[in-house]
């Protein structure tokens, strides 16, 4: 049992490697094919299903769309994200403004998860800045805690899914703030 | 006459307040779906023993929030000799579940091994200074020993026992007829033989 448990995780290691064989990464791609088996890029929500709508106001005005589609979830690289009237948890996202990486994450919860043809996207509102000027989470390199304001923006934010970097988990340290942990495994 | 101790009072830090409060993060903290539920009256004997992921996500999630929240700004006991071991064991604990997080990263580089062994290495020594009576338990070497591990393996994720704790876990759930080498599988009434039973004559 030993040696099977030592062979299988040199062989997830291999298979997870930088440097792996591409015709092993072909192959994984023509498996899942083969059998069916639920690609990871494959949304939760069938942006084919669904009917096309009159966006909310405030939605419209950050879209410049009138109408399209509205899901209450959906899942991309198999994390389910859901607006924050779904469910509240899954609506706390990192995110990097126009998928730039060179900056800080920003912490949003999602208000609307919308569909203009085929592109799934997110309207967000981001925490605003804590107005604390001591921030005791934020002295531990390797557990990149902060503290913001539990106070969202009032404006909404277009983010598309590329630009999320993971979920995080929020705790009201105070009426005036929250701590903000990013949940992040990679 | 009463008894009276020559023994100096022993300082605790796990009052009852510092228990309520991490009830009370595990009860208030926003998390995904995706994070596990860890029992909401921790501490208390009706919570049981956790397991390893139930350890992890209170390690990497709920104790790091409570206890900053708690002794992070280092005036939290009335005693100022508590207050003063409160914030040492801040950052000793915060070291511990620094390595766990970075222990359970996907992804793995020197960097990080090189960062986790710092942390675990500093606990440990520090752990031995702010508590020189307890006992020191064999898995605190063990888990520096991790660190060569990491070099051979890679990320945790592909060589720790958690597959191996849910086989076990879908053993001892099954039906037995507590006969040696044979086990009756659910409602069924299939018998799968793990071995060939051996028959004396």
């Amino acid at each position: 049992m030993l040696q099977t448990f030592i062979r299988s995780g040199q062989l997830h290691r291999w298979l997870q490697a930088p440097d792996r064989p591409s015709a092993l990464v072909g192959s994984k791609e023509l498996f899942e094919k083969i059998f069916h088996r639920e690609s990871f890029e494959r949304p939760f929500a069938n942006p084919s299903k669904g009917v096309v709508k009159d966006f909310p106001e405030d939605l419209q005005s950050v879209t410049n769309t009138t109408n399209g589609k509205l899901h209450a979830y959906h899942r991309a690289l198999n994390i389910v994200f859901a607006r924050a009237s779904t469910h509240l948890g899954n609506s706390l996202v990192l995110f990097y403004p126009h998928n730039d990486w060179r900056n800080q994450y920003i912490p949003a919860s999602i208000k609307y998860i919308f569909q203009v043809g085929s592109q799934v996207k997110f309207a967000v509102r981001r925490h605003l800045d804590s107005t604390k000027a001591e921030d005791i989470f934020a002295k531990y390199p390797h557990f990149p805690m902060k503290l913001y304001s539990s106070k969202l923006a009032d404006s909404l934010e277009v983010v598309e899914i590329d630009w999320i970097f993971s979920h995080f988990a929020r705790y009201n340290v105070s009426a005036e703030d929250v701590v903000v942990l990013p949940l992040s495994r990679e | 006459m009463p008894f009276i101790s020559k023994e100096p009072e022993k300082l605790k830090l796990a009052t009852p307040q510092v228990m309520q409060r991490i009830r009370d993060v595990i009860h208030e903290t926003v998390t995904p779906s995706w994070i596990s539920s860890v029992p909401k009256n921790f501490g208390s004997a009706g919570a049981g023993t956790l397991k390893a992921d139930e350890w992890q996500i209170m390690a990497t999630v709920y104790l790091p929030i409570a206890l900053i929240s708690l002794w992070g700004h280092g005036a939290c006991y009335k005693h100022k000799d508590l207050n003063a071991l409160s914030t040492r064991s801040l950052e000793n604990t915060m070291s511990l579940f620094s390595a766990v997080r970075l222990l359970t990263f996907n992804n793995m580089s020197l960097g990080r091994i090189q960062a986790y062994k710092d942390h675990i290495v500093a606990y440990v020594k520090d752990v031995q200074v702010l508590f020189p009576k307890e006992d020191i338990p064999t898995n605190f070497h063990m888990a520096i020993h991790i660190t060569e591990f990491l070099n051979l393996f890679g990320p945790v994720r592909s060589w720790w026992c958690f597959p191996l704790e849910r086989l076990i876990g879908i053993m001892q759930r099954r039906l037995t007829n507590h006969k040696q080498g044979v086990y009756l599988f659910g409602s069924t009434q299939f018998f799968f033989f793990l071995t060939q039973p051996f028959q004396e004559n």
